[in-house]
């Protein structure tokens, strides 16, 4: 424990040998997609909780995708942080485990198809962004009792959620009703449709639906209709869905450095995972002008929270 | 804390929230470099989409009572005219001052044009002052189809709507050009020579949704008269995202009419055309930072012209030369237009307080040898301050405190407070509480109408001989006179109400209940003998109404409006303008998802509309829809026939404008 307080006291100076450092070795190699502040955050906690981690401290070294061209640091586990990380470090067809993180899970799986790789065989594995699609239906129930008419505007993207999303709507007794789009133009007359239908939309992540230039359609036409949108993102919640289910950079960093230190201690690479920690973001403007009453956040996390427990 | 640090505090804040959202440019990159999805769609920042402006307050929590007409509502009443959608709203009345000329008011007040109620397209004020001040409903420059929804606050909102909304407003809001994309096509044609074509064609270039319609329009009016109307009208929108807090709207309108004026067999007023144009562009810049956050600059500019030109013929009889023919020549042309800026800044302070404030110019101007008596170009300039400001004084507690000042150049400064409580007894059930005082200044054409025909030519009726008569004799035989007192004041509403706005928990069903006192004083009369427009009247107006929706499932829907009022005035005139009772009942069902049923029937009592010798009397009005949709390959589609006044025949406006039954059938198609 002192030890490890110790290595926190110098957290500071060891992060910045190990980022200017080319060739050292180092448990953990980060590779960040990018420069935006979420791949710091994700990079931050790995760092944090591995130094810390109780038993044994782990060294952490963090790069960009471009810096990798340069040469392959010795390490003992990489984690992929973002889609271009997940692809730079897919095509390098190393030999060590991967934890792939920060990116949607229809983008991961077409990267390891894409490689070859398969999810299943110990190195190649995930953190995702997507939440159980569960979820959603869990903080539908937690926040809207009652509204039980649940319509999904599936995507080429989110397509594949169907068979898991229908499932998880008739353990809960909710009526589904979706429609899967194709092109822009087909969005707009399947949208019509579902609302007449249903008294809440849930939007998936999906390239096609739940694009920024869909997005306007989307929420004016669902307010219009007095239907609320459950969204995937804090952005959907600003923009004008009621609520949201997500997790935040920090939270899927803490959940891949979980994970490393576990296949670091000996486990192995368990298969791609979908967040467990999560926020709930409500849009009470929205709700105001719907006449719709919502609990306080911490009172659906925790009906969330009891729902998945008792599942 | 002093307050600097605060700010401070508050802007690190903002910088982590946004660094939390990890915004950055290279997100946006990676969105474009992908296809399919990254984790730029679920952390990058989004459009607020729907940022205050945009959201209707619910009507527990509105300073006033609001009716809101939406696409179903104006889908099931089959109408074909804008104003006609106004039979729905308890205590308005909707009127024909001839076929091409509908009126609509709010607790009666008017004649031929409806001067105390303000109507708004998108922010746009529809106050035409070649118009006197009311709303050519032929060119308010959207077509029906186009309308999203229409807001209708019943009762005076002065304060946050200007002068104009002295006892009522109505904001129509048009789809967003997001919302229609493709190309629609409608037909409809029915009796009464009704024939209408509509061409709308959606599209998105870059960022920018664009929209345009082009609607022509066609009908024979009453018979009693020759009102035959031809309109035609071009609508342009275009919505440009700028960037994710940032967007711009451009409408360009462009709207002529061709209407039948006069009356048959009258040499004194002749069948002739009026020829009727108005034209705007409107740019709208809005700056969403937040759901509670907002400033937007609207800038719309308007100019109209309207009148027709005639020979009008009187007879007059000379002592020693025997029956004489008068001829006058009649040029009614008006020409006006008018510029309006405002700014609108809208925040949230903190949880419990949020202030929305503006300021706003306008300049109108209008031209008219015909009104005024000579070609000088008269203007008047108006400033306001707005603002009001939402305090959530308790959980169940909002309170709304608004005012405006006005400063008009031709009345001076005005202010216009007004104070609402609303108080929910329970998450159903909701009282409010409103007090109010405002103002409307007179128009252009009010303050300084100088209208008089007078004859320029004589002939003897016997052998048709033209007489050499000097001007100023014949200018002694007058056809028509209005004459401004000048120095006229702005006209006075003190209001107070009581509403209910609640859930009564049996299929659906919610209500929205007004009562009312009104004390209108300093009313400008224009129907006056001897020909005077000055500061006459005065009203005390008292009474309820109601708006009750039922929806015992979701394909059925029932909406019921009733309003009861009484007025007690110095006139019998003003009295008579108010119906004392007036009705409309709803219904509406969906059929297995492809037909839809409607119908709407009215009652309305007897009401002598301003300016008229005779009153027309109670009357109801049945009008039926069905409709049929259906998918045709790529397009869908909808068949519909309406039926407009089932019952019997019944008077608009005056005794002699007879609305029969009109049948019409509409074919729409969207590819």
């Amino acid at each position: 424990m002192q030890r490890a307080a110790r290595i926190a006291r110098f957290l500071p100076a060891l992060l910045a040998w190990s980022c200017c450092a080319f060739a050292h070795a180092a448990d953990v190699l980060v590779v960040l997609g990018g420069d935006a502040p979420a791949y710091r955050e994700v990079a931050a906690c790995v760092t944090e909780e591995l130094a810390q981690s109780g038993t044994r401290a782990r060294s952490v070294q963090t790069m960009g995708v471009r810096e990798l061209a340069r040469g392959v640091p010795d390490s003992r586990l990489i984690i992929a942080v973002g889609t271009s990380a997940s692809q730079a470090v897919a095509a390098m067809q190393s030999s060590l485990p991967v934890i792939n993180t920060l990116l949607p899970s229809s983008t991961f799986e077409r990267i390891a198809r894409s490689q070859e790789l398969r999810a299943d065989d110990g190195r190649f594995s995930a953190v995702l962004l997507d939440q159980p699609v569960a979820r959603y239906l869990d903080l539908l129930r937690a926040a809207l009792p009652g509204r039980n008419r649940v319509a999904v505007l599936l995507g080429p993207d989110s397509e594949a959620d169907l068979p898991r999303l229908t499932h998880a709507a008739a353990a809960r007794r909710l009526k589904l009703i979706t429609a899967t789009a194709r092109s822009e133009k087909e969005i707009h007359a399947a949208l019509q449709e579902l609302l007449a239908q249903s008294d809440v939309l849930l939007t998936l992540p999906d390239g096609l639906v739940s694009d920024s230039r869909t997005l306007p359609y989307i929420l004016l036409t669902a307010y219009h209709a007095r239907v609320p949108v459950i969204g995937f993102s804090p952005a959907y919640v600003t923009a004008g869905a009621m609520l949201a289910v997500y997790s935040t950079p920090r939270q899927i960093g803490c959940q891949s450095a979980e994970t490393a230190r576990q296949v670091l201690a000996g486990a192995a690479l368990p298969p791609p995972q979908r967040p467990r920690e999560f926020e709930i973001g409500v849009n009470v403007h929205v709700a105001r002008s719907l006449d719709i009453a919502i609990d306080d956040v911490e009172v659906l996390r925790e009906r969330i929270s009891r729902h998945g427990a008792k599942r | 804390m002093n307050a600097k640090t605060r700010s401070y505090r508050r802007l690190t804040g903002q910088l982590a929230t946004s660094v939390w959202l990890g915004l950055c440019p290279s997100f946006a990159a990676l969105a474009q470099s992908n296809n399919g999805l990254s984790e730029a769609d679920f952390l990058a920042e989004l459009p607020v989409v729907l940022s205050a402006s945009r959201l209707t307050q619910p009507l527990s929590e509105a300073p006033g009572a609001v009716t809101v007409i939406d696409r179903e509502l104006i889908a099931a009443s089959g109408a074909r005219e804008i104003a006609d959608l106004f039979r729905l709203v308890p205590g308005f009345q909707v009127s024909y001052a001839g076929g091409a000329n509908p009126v609509v008011t709010y607790h009666g007040l008017s004649g031929q044009f409806s001067r105390r109620m303000q109507v708004l397209v998108d922010g746009r004020s529809l106050y035409s002052p070649s118009f006197v001040g009311g709303v050519d409903w032929n060119h308010i420059g959207i077509a029906i189809e186009d309308i999203e929804r229409i807001e209708v606050v019943r009762g005076t909102n002065t304060a946050a709507y200007g002068s104009n909304a002295f006892l009522g407003i109505a904001n129509i809001i048009t789809r967003d050009a997001a919302l229609g994309r493709g190309i629609s096509v409608g037909l409809r044609s029915g009796n009464n020579g009704i024939a209408d074509t509509l061409l709308r064609v959606g599209g998105k270039v870059g960022d920018a949704d664009l929209r345009a319609t082009v609607t022509r329009r066609r009908d024979s009016g009453f018979e009693a008269i020759p009102d035959d109307r031809r309109a035609s009208q071009l609508n342009l929108r275009a919505d440009w995202r700028v960037s994710t807090t940032d967007d711009l709207q451009f409408q360009l309108g462009l709207s002529k009419t061709a209407a039948g004026t006069g009356e048959f067999n009258n040499p004194g007023n002749p069948p002739r055309t009026e020829e009727n144009g108005s034209n705007f562009v409107l740019a709208k810049w809005r700056s969403a930072m937040g759901p509670n956050d907002e400033t937007s600059l609207l800038f719309t500019h308007t100019w109209d012209s309207n009148g027709d030109t005639g020979i009008l013929v009187g007879t007059a009889n000379l002592p020693f030369v025997g029956n004489i023919r008068l001829e006058a020549d009649l040029d009614s042309r008006r020409r006006s237009y008018r510029d309006h800026l405002e700014f609108q800044r809208i925040r949230g302070i903190d949880e419990t307080l949020r202030l929305a404030w503006g300021i706003e110019a306008r300049h109108e101007a209008v031209r008219s040898r015909y009104v005024f008596g000579d070609d000088v170009l008269r203007s008047a300039t108006t400033k306001r301050v707005f603002g009001n400001l939402e305090w959530r004084a308790r959980h169940n507690v909002i309170v709304n405190a608004a005012a405006m000042a006005e400063n008009y150049s031709l009345t001076g400064t005005t202010f216009a407070p007004r104070l609402a409580a609303n108080w929910r007894l329970t998450p159903q059930h909701a009282l409010r509480a409103a007090v109010s005082r405002a103002y409307r200044t007179p128009s252009l054409v009010e303050d300084d109408i100088n209208l008089h025909i007078t004859p320029s030519r004589a002939y003897l009726t016997a052998t048709n001989a033209r007489l050499a008569l000097p001007q100023s004799i014949l200018a002694l035989a007058q056809i028509r006179r209005f004459r401004s007192q000048g120095d006229l004041h702005p006209e006075r509403i003190r209001s107070a109400e009581l509403g209910y706005a609640g859930e009564l928990g049996v299929l659906g069903t919610t209500l929205d209940l007004r009562v009312f006192d009104e004390h209108t004083e300093q009313l400008i009369a224009t129907n006056l003998l001897p020909d005077t427009v000055r500061n006459r009247d005065e009203a005390r107006t008292r009474g309820l109404d109601y708006h009750l929706r039922v929806r015992p499932g979701a394909d059925t829907l029932v909406v019921l409006s009733q309003s009861v009022v009484r007025v007690h005035a110095g006139s019998p005139d003003v009295e008579n303008s108010v119906p004392a009772h007036s009705s409309s009942l709803l219904i509406s069902h969906h059929l297995r998802d492809k037909v839809d049923l409607s119908l709407a029937h009215y009652w309305v009592d007897q009401t002598r509309w301003l300016g008229n010798a005779v009153a027309v009397p109670k009357y109801r009005r049945l009008d039926l829809r069905v409709a049929r949709r259906f998918q045709w390959g790529a397009s869908r589609g909808e068949v519909a026939l309406v039926v407009q006044n089932q019952s019997d025949d019944y008077a608009e406006f005056t005794d002699r404008f007879i609305f029969r039954r009109r049948t019409f059938a509409t074919l729409s198609l969207e590819y």
